[in-house]
């Protein structure tokens, strides 16, 4: 076929690579560095190859290029058939095929590849704002297929064309929202799983070194949303959200331990303390989930190990719900074995050793684990200590040098210190990692990835009596604002340079589109499809009515989408037409005149004149006008000639109806 | 063997209505739609596009398979919009030569603008657009036999805007192009077997020597310059002419050679000649005398004559 061989203009070129850079570019954060050059240098070149007509470039010389691409990939991404490699291959030749493509099919072929392409990232987020990157990029593709088919003028943006394309889309979406609703779904993946498209995003981590949570702080994205029943809310000063519990320090990081017991429930509490909560996290690309502390019990499909994380089986890839029942308990009671105790205590011998002497001294004066921990609070309190987003950078011995030299830091420094100074004065005690606070978004609370904070956990034991958790929060004490108000709010400079109260009260309020976004689109299944489907009253489990059902859908839709480009496609007689048809329209009973109305105005006027004798003059007149009217150039004696039109046509009709 | 039969069935169905005369309205009767071959590849990307959206119940990526298949729902009511109601008003062909392309002019109109119209016998193609009312496109189309041929199928198909779908509908206009007999090349000399006496003196062959040529097939012997042709590996022809104030007769049954065909196509050449060299003439067939005369329609009527002739209607 000639038209599949035939040479692409310039402005077919610029469309392929508009519609190839929209669906490679959102995903060049992932790609290998030499990404971006690379396309760099393969779109230059094949523009300067079009404006100076060189030929496509030897095949081997293609093939040596793209096992170079493979090369690099292999080189900068491992071998494997993992998600990652396999999006970066598609990715890399869609963009090499640009030097390949100079005839049609080779462009009929990349451009419906970018549809391919533009889905890939889908897999990766499915962020409420990709929603315009979607209807973008298939608005470009798909007007650069209609470009390749036909070019109506020969500007780069034809407006009349753009139109079209964005009509088509345009009626192209109730379809594709009926078919969202009722398309079947699959209850699980037939190959692979979901997880393995996680969205790369990671929140808190199981392991807290100097500098993990500050990055956190440069992050207003969304951790999780909490939508409590009924309203109930706690005050935002006992919003602390349980994160991973690290209990090991070998004087720079902190990591947990690992469990093979699970916690039991709480058993003694009133309905009426406990605070009901719908939690949805978003993907982590870990296992922790969060709670309010402290969870009653662990929701379905999570373990609650026994420093109370919940701990999920598989790594949260995707957008998850479960459902929580926490108490606000100010002590935690819990028996702590011998072994668990000694770990507790412990810390490396050789270092902070002027910490150490002082705890020794403290724990000399007094035996009692509350005077102590007052002790350590007041002294946070009242000496020198400031709350900093950008302090010193500290190595050796970590403690020491904070706590008697920078003094400045934020919770993760707090936290650290604190509960090494409990382990020093023998008091087990263990670091809390999570979130504190959140913005109550009208319907549900909001927490971001810039509310992570640290605290420390104590165990305190009174003689006989039972042992329990007492929850402390060394930050509190240097910055209650912290607590009070949120860790954005008591930074002074800003974060980066866009970062204004009102781009943060913006995205804040932008949350809660997300947040329905998450609820209707992101987050439809095959269970709330099932929901949806018994609310309509069809039965989902019977194929034939769903079959029955798609095939009404499609054929209902089809007629739907049919109407507007009927009535588009409608005949449309322009005002000379409608007056003639209107004089037609006179003589319709009289059938052998009627069916002379297509053989044009004369014929038919000199007809209906030998019909009609007595209104001979003014039909004379008439002819002379339409005529007058049709052929002139002037438009504003145009104008005139049809008003003049239209009264011979009064004049007429009155003289017929006599 | 059941191809073949299903083929000519297929065939049969479409050529149900015969030849049919102009105007013919391409109503949704008569339209075919099919996905073309980029259509094809399209729903092959888009099937590997919704197993993937399904499998992991990823939405977006379903949105975006659905909004590609409602997009290509609506393509196709465009694409067939575009083809619906097009009539096809007139179909004209100006006379040409056995051998010579026959030039359709194949005149459509619709009341509203259709775009990428491509209009096809089968082996080429063309395409117009119609912004307004009525276009006209010329359409090849190959001449196999002397005389009245009749058009073959005409095919108007369309992909606008995107392409995803064919869209075409068949009709075989009764309309017909004269094929006059192809002239034979060179033009041979004019016969001299008769003829009226004429005012104008035209050149025909004789007994001055004035040049010398190739030889050409039906040359007598005595002609041939047998001393060049030994000096050369050519064979060579003496020309002789003669100024001759006579009109020239060219009649069919005068004429001494096996085909038929042979004899028209040479008669041709001397109507075109003679034509060209403004002289008078006449030709003879059997049941047709056309007149000693000159001029396009003496032209005409004698090529028509020529055309049309066949050897069983003499009168």
């Amino acid at each position: 076929m000639s038209r599949m061989t035939s040479q692409l203009s310039e402005k077919q070129l610029f469309w392929i690579v508009f519609a190839v850079l929209l669906a490679v570019l959102p995903q060049v954060h992932r790609l290998p560095i030499w990404f971006l050059p690379m396309t760099v240098a393969v779109v230059s070149y094949r523009f300067y190859a079009q404006i100076y007509q060189l030929k496509q470039t030897y095949n081997r010389i293609l093939t040596v290029l793209a096992i170079a691409a493979m090369i690099m990939i292999i080189y900068s991404q491992g071998i494997g058939l993992s998600r990652e490699i396999s999006v970066t291959i598609l990715i890399t030749m869609t963009v090499l095929k640009l030097l390949e493509t100079y005839t049609m099919r080779d462009a009929l072929l990349v451009v419906m590849l970018c549809y391919f392409v533009t889905m890939t990232r889908f897999l990766y987020s499915q962020d409420l704002l990709l929603v315009f990157y979607l209807f973008g990029s298939a608005f470009v593709t798909t007007h650069a297929l209609s470009v390749l088919n036909f070019e109506k003028t020969k500007r780069w943006f034809d407006t009349s064309q753009l139109r079209a394309t964005a009509g088509s889309l345009a009626l192209a979406v109730p379809f594709a929202a009926l078919f969202f609703l009722v398309f079947p779904r699959l209850g699980a993946p037939i190959w692979g799983s979901p997880d393995i498209f996680g969205e790369g995003k990671t929140g808190i981590s199981d392991t807290m070194s100097p500098g993990s949570i500050i990055e956190l702080f440069m992050d207003d994205s969304p951790a999780f949303r909490a939508t409590f029943k009924d309203h109930k809310t706690p005050p935002k000063n006992q919003l602390y959200w349980r994160g991973p519990v690290l209990w090991n320090f070998d004087g720079t990081t902190w990591s947990r331990k690992k469990h093979n017991r699970t916690r039991t429930r709480i058993q003694q509490y009133s309905e009426r303390e406990t605070y009901q909560y719908q939690i949805e996290l978003e993907s982590t690309g870990q296992k922790y989930m969060f709670g309010l502390d402290y969870v009653v019990n662990s929701p379905s499909g999570a373990f609650l190990l026994p420093d109370s994380i919940l701990y999920s089986p598989q790594k949260i890839n995707q957008l998850r719900h479960y459902e929580l029942e926490s108490l606000l308990l100010d002590r935690f009671y819990q028996p702590l074995d011998e072994s668990d105790k000694l770990l507790l205590l412990d810390y490396p011998a050789n270092q902070n050793q002027q910490t150490r002497r002082m705890m020794h001294s403290w724990q000399q004066e007094t035996k009692k684990p509350l005077e102590i921990i007052n002790r350590a609070l007041t002294w946070f309190n009242q000496d020198e200590f400031y709350y900093s987003y950008s302090p010193p950078p500290l190595s050796g011995d970590v403690i020491d040098q904070f706590i008697f030299e920078s003094k400045r830091g934020f919770c993760e420094h707090y936290a650290s210190s604190f509960t090494i100074m409990m382990r020093m004065a023998g008091i087990p005690a263990r670091v809390v990692t999570g979130y504190q606070g959140g913005i109550n978004n009208g319907e549900y609370l909001l927490v971001k990835q810039s509310d992570a904070h640290a605290w420390s956990e104590v165990y305190i034991t009174d003689g006989d009596k039972p042992g329990y958790w007492l929850r402390v929060d060394p930050t509190s004490m240097v910055a209650p604002e912290r607590v009070e108000r949120g860790s954005r709010q008591i930074m002074d400079e800003k974060r980066n340079i866009i970062d204004y109260d009102w781009i943060r009260n913006f995205k804040e309020s932008m949350d809660r589109y997300r947040y329905r976004w998450n609820q209707w689109v992101r987050d439809f299944n095959v269970s709330k499809q099932q929901a949806l489907f018994e609310v309509l009253g069809i039965d989902h489990r019977n194929g034939k009515t769903l079959a029955m059902m798609m095939a009404g859908i499609l054929l209902i839709t089809g007629l739907l989408s049919l109407i507007p480009i009927w009535w588009l496609n409608r005949k449309r007689y322009h005002t000379l037409q409608r007056i003639y048809l209107e004089l037609v329209a006179k003589v319709r009973k009289n059938s052998q005149l009627y069916s002379l109305k297509n053989q044009g105005v004369e014929t038919f006027v000199t007809q209906m004149k030998i019909t009609y004798p007595e209104a001979k003059t003014q039909l004379n007149h008439f002819l002379d006008t339409y005529l007058a009217a049709r052929y002139s150039n002037n438009a504003n004696e145009r104008k005139q000639t049809i008003a003049h039109l239209r009264q011979t046509l009064l004049k007429i009709k009155q003289i017929i109806k006599h | 063997m059941i191809l073949k039969s299903f083929k000519r069935k297929l065939n049969q169905f479409i050529n149900r209505r015969g030849k049919e005369s102009l105007p013919v309205t391409f109503d949704w009767r008569r339209i075919y739609v099919l996905p073309s071959k980029p259509g094809l590849f399209f729903a092959i990307i888009w099937f590997l596009m919704m197993m993937a959206g399904l499998n992991f119940n990823n939405n977006m990526s379903l949105m975006l398979v659905f909004l590609l298949f409602g997009l290509a729902q609506v393509l196709l009511y465009r694409t067939f919009f575009n083809l619906r109601n097009l009539r096809l008003e007139m179909v004209t062909a100006q006379p040409v030569f056995l051998g010579e392309d026959i030039h359709l002019k194949v005149t459509v109109g619709s009341n509203d603008p259709k775009w990428q119209i491509c209009a096809t016998t089968g082996k080429t193609e063309t395409i117009e657009n119609i912004p307004d009312q009525t276009t006209q496109l010329t359409l090849p189309s190959p001449s196999i036999h002397r005389g009245w041929q009749t058009t073959p199928r005409l095919k108007f198909f369309t992909r606008y805007p995107i392409g995803l779908f064919t869209v075409w509908a068949y009709c075989i206009p009764d309309a017909k192009a004269l094929v006059y007999p192809r002239p034979e090349v060179p033009c041979p000399d004019f016969p001299d077997h008769g003829g009226a006496d004429g005012q104008q003196t035209i050149a025909v062959k004789g007994d001055e020597l004035s040049s010398i040529r190739d030889y050409r097939q039906g040359d007598p012997i005595r002609d041939i310059a047998w001393k060049k042709s030994a000096q050369s590996n050519q064979t060579w022809v003496k020309e002789f002419n003669q100024v001759r104030g006579k009109n020239l007769l060219f009649d069919l049954t005068q004429m001494d050679h096996d085909s038929l065909e042979f004899k028209l196509s040479r008669m041709t050449a001397w109507v075109l000649q003679a034509e060209k060299q403004q002289a008078e003439y006449q030709l003879v067939l059997p049941g047709f005398d056309s007149g000693m005369s000159s001029g396009q329609t003496h032209q005409y009527h004698c090529l028509q004559a020529l055309a049309l002739y066949q050897p069983g209607t003499s009168s």
